[in-house]
Formats: structure tokens, sequence, C-alpha cells
């Protein structure tokens, strides 16, 4: 007999672009373990900009690292674009990482012996995309991160807000639907990180679902929705 | 102050030794070999100088030793002990030319009567056994000759003399510094009791004698010599040398020795300076950051540069002193193995002096090697430092990962090689060194091993010598070969000293246009005339004489002038050797008998059978000796030990040293293969790229190594073949093929090791590696 389906009932008309369930991650080392992330649930739609907040030490990188698929959760479930990332293996990790996401450092993390060039196209040329159409990709983002004249030089060669924004074109390439950024602006003067801010807005704007750590309220303020955690744990969930 | 930095210092280098361990290890290692090995090199020569003198010391020897005709003997003795510059004198042995047989085996003999009891002034110690009875049946055999017929003390002997035959026991070995003993010179020392002497002839057969003298004031041993001398009767010969000859008779074969372990320890030390300013200059990008704060917050370059002088200086210091140690141990053991032959006991000489100063040699290298690597440094600011961790900025080459060529594993592995290229052509060249190094030993070893292991490289085409007792007449001799069947051809070879040119030299004479010996020409032509000669190889590299000179030959008494027609291969006395016809050397001295005959038999002849035809033929007087007998390097034994040793040695230097090289260099990418990694890289492609890295490293370092270590290993030997005259390059292709992956091991091991750790390790481990 076919029973009546509460939940078919209520469920969203999209589905979540990044969610979470009872995510935890455990470090050992020192003697007891260390729930760095612990038991945090959340689910965030598609096109959403959410910010993480919370003092230092409270888990946010930890939980961007999970989410990108860079750290492996201790248990939970996680679902990226439709991908159960807590699932994959090691190559279906690195293809995820490769075309779903792409994660932003604070410290940029360029390849120091690349050009810029050839920085932001790497992950173009470690999925195998023709290469006239990597080119113009690359320099086309180069163009919309403001970069392009750069494009020969080496990272060391250019300021923090120049390879911040290296870095923003580098997690374009592959044209991902989420964006992850951990305290983009961290290194940056204020001048640098509103450009970098006001880039990944537009990104934003242009339906991009990004997720950004920050110790900016006054950028937290600008946010969708707001994950404040402490002690690894998502203390409050708000909505603007 | 001064303290204060000190302690900076100290908690610097230590942090740094503590996290790059096995770089320090590494120089520790290699600087330990090569310290081991040049140092015991440098011991050993002085060593066996210093044994002699030890001994003689010990055994109350003599200063110098006189040997003439046995006839004239007594009566030169009697008046040199009268000499009031002569303190004491050893007693006078007569010597009997004869054979003796024991184990099977025989050799040429020189027989001497024991004193009745250990003589204070001496040369002689029982070393296995007690000093015998006057009236026992028993003989005392030099130990080298025991051990090359393999017997000893309590073995049955057949000792032929001039005038008679005896059945005796060995009761015990001895050794005998009036000689270097067999095989550096032949005959085999034998010393009878005075009973068995009467019954080989006594003193009536012996041909010659020989005593030692002691001088009061050394300084007056010239001198002294020069009043014996005048003693002699004319026409009598008289030989006077210096107590130390048997040294000085050893002396090329240590040189060789130490030349070796000198030649492998620097390279050795060529190596661990490659080492140390690859791995500077790579510090100094690696930790240019560090550098860059510890300017900018007032250090002085000078101090950074201190500091990087005792992070290298530190662990070559302590290879230094260990090596030392290995040195005195090895030195130990060889100058044992070649004073032992001479019946010396081993005295090690000058070791704190010599390793002392090898060690400075080598430290100062080190830090020099420092200095080297850390020129231009200072150049760029603190501030530019701070900011560039790279400092070559690779712009040419980072265009080989544009858009549109090749593979990503080439790509990236290629750009992951050039980023750093200073880093990876010290690599490559440390590559080159330990593979040219590896072949190296290979090709000297075989080289070496095979030397003269082929009589007919030495033209020797006869299968026996054939030495033969005094007491048997020349003539009834030949008579003996000729008539024995399955004797094919015998040629009498008169051997004597002579001078050529000034230069005291062996000469040997024989029958023109026969082909028992076949002088192997290296340069002239062969003797066309009575007065032309040829010259060993060895004698034209040490007197500078070359064919188409004309000198002058004295054989006894006689000079005469010949003409130098050429230069040939010659095994014996390392080449100090002249070669003349018998009719030129019976012409100056018509009574000349031969020294001993040479012998070919008949294909397919029974050897055993004929040899104990021709024996009984002359009632045993006869010495027979086959001629791969003949060819047997002395010390050969220890050379090829020491070879084995610095072969294998030096191999481990290079693989060391090639491993840590590319270990660093794979450590490196480590924090590059974590970004690649965080963006999405799969393992197979950054193993495909790691895997290119390493060919595109190790390909090129085997493909020039190996040419160039053949040519250089060629080059080195054709120098050594110039003295020694025929060392011919020997390539063991086989040993090679097998020696060159092994070797390559090392690199592909130290490349692989941290590979694996970063292609293992999680992406945010992997940019944390990053040292
Ligand atoms: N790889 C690691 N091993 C052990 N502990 C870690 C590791 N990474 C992070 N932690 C710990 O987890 C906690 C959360 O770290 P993190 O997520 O970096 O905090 P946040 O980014 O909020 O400052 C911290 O206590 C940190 O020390
Ligand atoms: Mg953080």
């Amino acid at each position: 007999m076919l029973k009546y389906d509460i939940d078919s009932e209520i469920e969203p008309l999209t589905a979540p672009m990044v969610a979470a369930h009872g995510l935890t991650k455990l470090f050992s080392g020192g003697g007891a373990d260390l729930r760095a992330v612990s038991d945090v649930s959340f689910e965030l739609e598609p096109g959403i900009f959410a910010a993480i907040t919370g003092p230092s030490g409270s888990g946010k990188s930890t939980l961007l690292h999970l989410l990108g698929g860079i750290e492996k959760p201790s248990s939970g479930e996680i679902d990226v674009a439709g991908t159960p990332v807590h699932a994959l293996g090691e190559s279906e990790l690195a293809k995820f990482r490769l075309m779903q996401v792409g994660f932003i450092f604070q410290a940029f993390h360029l390849i120091p012996n690349l050009t810029i060039f050839n920085n932001v196209a790497m992950p173009g040329l470690l999925a195998g995309v023709a290469s006239a159409a990597l080119r113009d990709r690359v320099l086309r983002l180069l163009e919309t991160v403001g970069i392009r004249d750069k494009a020969d030089r080496l990272p060391h060669e250019l300021s923090g807000g120049q390879q911040q924004r290296a870095a923003i074109a580098r997690a374009l390439v592959n044209d991902p639907q989420v964006i992850l950024a951990d305290e983009p602006t961290g290194n940056l003067d204020s001048a640098a990180g509103d450009a970098v801010l006001q880039l990944l807005g537009e990104l934003n704007d242009r339906g991009k679902t990004l997720l950004m750590v920050t110790h900016d309220a006054r950028i937290a303020g600008w946010a969708g929705k707001q994950l404040r955690m402490r002690d690894g744990r998502l203390v409050t969930t708000a909505e603007a | 102050m001064r303290r204060r930095r000190a302690r900076a210092y100290l908690t610097f280098g230590v942090a740094s030794i503590r996290q790059r361990w096995w770089e320090a290890a590494v120089q520790v290692g290699v600087a330990l070999l090569a310290m081991a090995v040049v140092g015991a090199g440098l011991v050993t020569a002085s060593s066996v100088p210093a044994s002699y003198a030890a001994t003689k010391l010990r055994l109350n020897g003599p200063d110098l030793w006189v040997g003439t005709q046995s006839a004239a003997a007594p009566a030169l003795y009697a008046e040199v002990a009268r000499l009031s510059q002569v303190s004491a004198t050893t007693p006078m042995y007569m010597v009997q030319s004869g054979v003796v047989r024991a184990g099977g085996k025989e050799l040429p003999a020189a027989i001497s009567p024991l004193p009745d009891t250990p003589p204070l002034v001496g040369s002689l110690t029982v070393a296995g056994g007690a000093w015998p009875a006057p009236d026992a049946n028993v003989a005392l055999l030099e130990r080298g000759a025991a051990q090359s017929m393999g017997v000893g003390p309590g073995s049955d002997a057949t000792v032929v003399g001039g005038g008679g035959s005896v059945g005796l026991r060995i009761s015990a070995e001895v050794r005998d510094i009036s000689h270097a003993s067999y095989p550096l010179s032949t005959p085999a020392l034998v010393y009878v009791t005075r009973s068995v002497w009467q019954a080989l002839g006594g003193d009536a057969a012996a041909t010659t004698a020989r005593f030692g003298a002691r001088i009061r004031d050394l300084s007056q041993l010239r001198a002294t010599a020069l009043a014996i001398r005048d003693l002699a009767p004319a026409g009598v010969p008289i030989a006077i040398n210096d107590g130390a000859l048997v040294v000085e008779g050893l002396q090329p074969l240590v040189l060789a020795l130490e030349g070796f372990l000198v030649l492998f320890g620097l390279f050795g030390l060529v190596a661990c300076l490659f080492f140390i300013v690859g791995t500077t200059r790579a510090d100094l990008i690696r930790h240019a950051r560090t550098l860059g704060i510890l300017r900018a917050t007032g250090w002085s370059l000078r101090q950074v540069r201190w500091l990087l002088m005792l992070q290298r200086g530190a662990p070559v210091l302590l290879g230094v002193l260990v090596g030392a140690v290995a040195a005195v141990a090895l030195a130990g053991w060889m100058t044992d193995q070649v004073v032992q032959l001479m019946g010396l006991s081993a005295a090690l000489d000058a070791a704190p002096l010599v390793l002392a100063g090898t060690g400075a040699v080598f430290l100062l290298a080190a830090l020099a090697a420092v200095r080297l690597a850390t020129r231009g440094f200072g150049r760029t600011s603190p501030g530019a430092t701070l900011a560039a961790g790279y400092r070559q900025p690779p712009s040419r080459l980072a265009g080989s990962l544009e858009v549109g060529r090749g593979g990503i594993g080439p790509r990236l592995g290629t750009s992951l090689l050039l980023g750093r290229p200073g880093r990876t052509s010290t690599a490559v060249a440390v590559l080159l060194l330990g593979l040219v190094t590896v072949i190296f030993s290979v090709i000297t070893e075989a080289t070496l091993s095979s030397f003269g292991s082929e009589p007919s490289t030495w033209g020797y085409a006869y299968d026996w010598r054939v030495d033969y007792v005094k007491g048997l007449a020349p003539a009834d001799a030949q008579h003996a070969l000729d008539g024995t069947a399955g004797i094919a051809a015998s040629l009498p070879v008169y051997d004597v000293n002579a001078t050529i040119d000034g230069n005291r030299t062996d000469a040997r004479f024989v029958t023109p246009a026969q082909d028992l010996l076949r002088f192997h020409l290296l340069t002239g032509r062969t003797i066309a005339s009575d007065s032309e000669v040829l010259i060993g190889a060895g004698l034209a590299a040490s007197t500078g004489l070359a064919p188409g000179r004309s000198v002058l030959l004295q054989v006894g008494s006689a000079p005469t002038t010949v003409l130098i027609a050429g230069v040939y291969r010659e095994l014996d006395n390392l080449g100090q050797v002249l070669v003349g016809r018998d009719s030129l050397l019976l012409g100056l001295q018509p009574k000349a008998t031969p020294a001993y005959f040479v012998v070919r038999l008949q294909p397919g002849a029974d050897a055993a059978g004929v040899r104990s035809r021709l024996e009984q033929s002359v009632a045993g007087q006869f010495v027979v000796s086959p001629v791969s007998d003949l060819i047997a390097v002395p010390l050969g034994n220890v050379f090829q030990a020491v070879l084995l040793i610095l072969g294998f040695g030096l191999a481990v230097v290079a693989g060391m040293v090639m491993f840590a090289m590319t270990m660093i260099l794979a450590d490196e990418h480590t924090f590059v293969i974590g970004i690649l990694k965080a963006i999405g890289a799969r393992r197979r492609q950054l193993a495909a790229s790691l895997a290119w890295a390493a060919g595109l490293l190790i390909v090129p370092a085997v493909v020039l190594a190996v040419p160039a270590g053949i040519l250089l290993t060629a080059a080195l030997i054709a120098a050594l073949s110039q003295v020694v005259g025929g060392v011919d390059v020997v390539l063991p292709v086989a040993a090679l093929a097998i020696a060159i992956p092994i070797a390559l091991l090392a690199p592909i091991l130290g490349f692989a090791i941290p590979a694996r750790a970063a292609l293992a390790a999680s992406p945010l481990e992997a940019i944390g590696m990053e040292r």
C-alpha cells in the first residue's frame, strides 16, 4: 500500500549546492584527539554568498578544507554540487578538486617557479583542456582579475594583492560552481583586500556559490548566510 | 657579545642539522671515506720505512751490508771488523746457491749456515719454532718462501746445495731483514745448521758471502762504506748496501699503493666538495627568507657566512676525525701486509702529523667550498632576499609549460627541474661525477687484476724457467735440456748487474732471432747489431733514456758504448731492465755463464713427466718454475684487496652523494606537489611528471658519464702505462652493465623516497612539508 511521504512534500524547489551532515574532523596527536570540526551540519542553496566566522582556532579552515576535498572527514557527509565528497576515492577526489570547486588560500600558494600564466593555466592543463581554448580562457581571466600584463611574471615579482588575484583566476579556470576562499584578504592591506572582495562579489553575482572564511564582521555582514563557529561547533546559522 | 653570537650560531646550526640530518650524514660519510683512504695511503707509505727502522732497532741490526765472493770474504770480514768506524759486525754468512724442495714445490735457494746461537748484531728472527741446535738435521725457511710453498715448521724438505743434497725437516720459519724476502727477491732464503751445512759441502761450496756492520757515527756512513770498498782486493767484486735497501726495493710498489689510495681519496674529496657547494647553494635559496630575516635583524653578511660554514664544517670535521681513526686501522692492516712479506714488524709512523695535515686540508677545502658557494650572495639587499624565495627566475624555461606542447607529465617534470636550474645543474654534475667514479673503479679494478696475468703480454713464449745449481756446469745443464724428451726448445739467459748512463740496472743478454722471448716493443725498433740494446719501459721512464741515444754501458769493469734501439714492455723489476745480445756480453766477459734457461715444451707433452725426467738427469740440481708463477705480482693479493676496498668505497661515496642530491631535489618539490594536489592534480599525473623529472636528470648524466668515465679512466691508465709499460685498458662490459644500473639505484631511490612521501601525503601535509 502506498503511503503518503511527508518529506517529498516539503522538499525545497532547488537542491542545496553545499550540504554537510554531522561533519566531524579529529586530529590525533599529543595524546588526546582534537575535535577541530565537531558534528557540523548545514546547507547552502546555489548562488549564495556565505561567510564562516569565529575566533582563531575554531575550525573554520578545517571545515573549508573538508568541503573542498583537501582534507578527509573523520565522520559525516558532505555534498557539493551533487557530489558525495565524503565517499570519494583518491582519484575521484582529485577530479572533484579540479572540476567542481575553486579553492583560494590565505597564503596564495602559487607555484613559485611557474609564470603567472602557467599558474593560472595549470588546472586547465591537468584537465586536458584544448590548448587554444585554454590560452584564451586564461588570458580572459587574467583580464578579468586585472593582471593581464603580469602573465609572464613569476609570483614573487607580484604584490600580495596581485598574487591573490592570480590565485582567484586559477580557481576559476575550470569554471567550478563553488568557490571556497579561506581569509582571501587576510594577507592584504585594506585597498588590495577591497579589490579582491569586489572581484569575489562579482563572481557571486554571476551565480557562483561563494563560501568565505573571514574575520571581518563588516564583510560577514554582506553575506546571505553566516556560519558562526566556536571550538569546532557551528554555534549559529544566521540568514541575512 | 661574542658568546651570545656563538650561541646564536649553535642554535641555528643544530636546528638545521636536525632538520636535514641526512645531508649532514652524507657529509660525514663522504668526508670519512675520503679521509680514511687518503690518510691510509700516506700513513702506509711512511710506515714501511718506519717498520724497517723499528725492526732493525729491535734486532740490533747492522747499518750496512757487504757482499762479496766467498773466497775473498773471510779476509775482508776480518779487516772490516778492525776498522775504527765499525763498532760491531754480524756473523759472516756464506751463501751456496741451490734448490729447496718442499710441499711438492721447488724454489731456487740461497743457502747459508745458521750461527750456533742467536748473534748479537742480527738480521734474523725466528718466527715459528726455536733456534735449532748446531747438530740438528733441520733448516729454517724464510717466511715468504714457506708461504709460497705451502709448508711450515715440521714439514719435510730437500735442500740441494753446491756440493750435495740433504733431506731434512723445516724446524721453524725465519724472518730476515738483510733481504727483501721471497717473492720480492729470488731466491728463497734457507738457513741450515752447521752439520747440514757441512753435508752440503760447507764453505768450499759457497759462491758468495755477506755480512753486516754497525757504524759508530751514522753521519760517517758513506765515508765508512767507501773505506770498506777500498779494502777489497783489485778484481774482487764487492757490493755495499745501506741497510734500508730492503725498503728501497719495495718503494715503487708502496708508492703505487699510496698513489692509488690518494687518487681514490681525492675523487672522494671532490665529490664531497661538489656536494657541499650544491647543498650550500640550495640552502641560500631554500632559506632565503630566514637569511633575509637574519640580515634584516642585524646579522652581517660575514656572520651569515660563518653560520653556513659552521653548518658544513661541523659534519666534515666529524667525518675527518672518524676517518682518521679508520685511516689508522686501514694503514695498520696494509703496512702489516707489506712489511710482513719483508720480515719486518709493522710500526705506524707519523700518523698524527700526516693525518692532522690531511684533515686540515679537507676542512679548509670544505670551508672554501662554502665560500665559493656563497659568492655573490650579499649582492641582493636583505629586503630583496626576504621577498624572493627564488632568485633565479627561469623565465625562458618556464615557457616549457606554455599551453599547447606535449603531455602534462613531461611538461610538469621539466618545469619541476628547471624551476631551480642552479640546483639541477649541481645534481647533474654530482650524478656525472658519481657515475664516472663508479666506471673508473670498475675499469681500473678489471684492468689491474688482469694486468700481467697473460705471459704473452710480456713476450714470454716459454713454459718454464729453469735455474740450475752453480755446482752444475752450464754445458751439462744445456746438454740435459737438449737430451730430455718432451722439450721443444731451450734458451740460455745471461743476467748481470750493469750500469747504463750512470744508472744501475738489471741487464739480460740472449741469443738473437729466437722465439722463446719476444720483446714487445713500445717505441723504436728491434736490436740489429751487438752494439744495440733495448730498455724496459720502467728504465726509460725513470732515466729519460729514449731510442736513438748512444750511452755508456758498463758490465763488470768493462765499459762500452751502445745505442738504445727501442723501449719494450717488461714485467721484471718494474721494467728496470736492459736487453742485449749474448754475443755483446760474451765479448765483454768471455767467462760469463747463463743465469737460467727458458724452456718450451712440445705441444701436448706431459709436463710433470718431462719435469721429473729432467730433474733426474741432473740429480735434482735444476729448479723448474712454470711461467705463470713468475708473473704473479708480489703483493698482488694486497693490491687486489685494496683495490676492491677502494672501488667499493668509492662506489659507496658516489652512491651516497647521488642519493642525497636527488633526495634534496625531490624533497624540494614536495611543496609544489602539495599545491598541485590541492588544485586537483591526480596522483598518476604527478607520478608521471616526477618520473619525467628523474629521467631528465638521470638519462643525460648516464649518456655523458659512460663515455667520459671510459675516456678518463683510459687516460689515467695510459699515464700509468707510461711508467710501467704495457698496462692495457680492459673494458669489462658485463661488469659495467651490472655496476652502472646498481650505481643508478642510489639516485633513483634518493628521488623516489621523498617523491613517494609527497605523493602519499595529503595536499595540506605536502604544502606544510616546505622547509
Ligand atoms: N593538521 C592538523 N593537525 C592537528 N591539528 C590541527 C591541524 N589542522 C588544524 N588543527 C587544529 O584544529 C583546530 C582548528 O584549526 P583551524 O581550522 O585552522 O582554525 P581556524 O581556521 O578557525 O583558525 C586548531 O586547534 C588547530 O590547531
Ligand atoms: Mg584558518
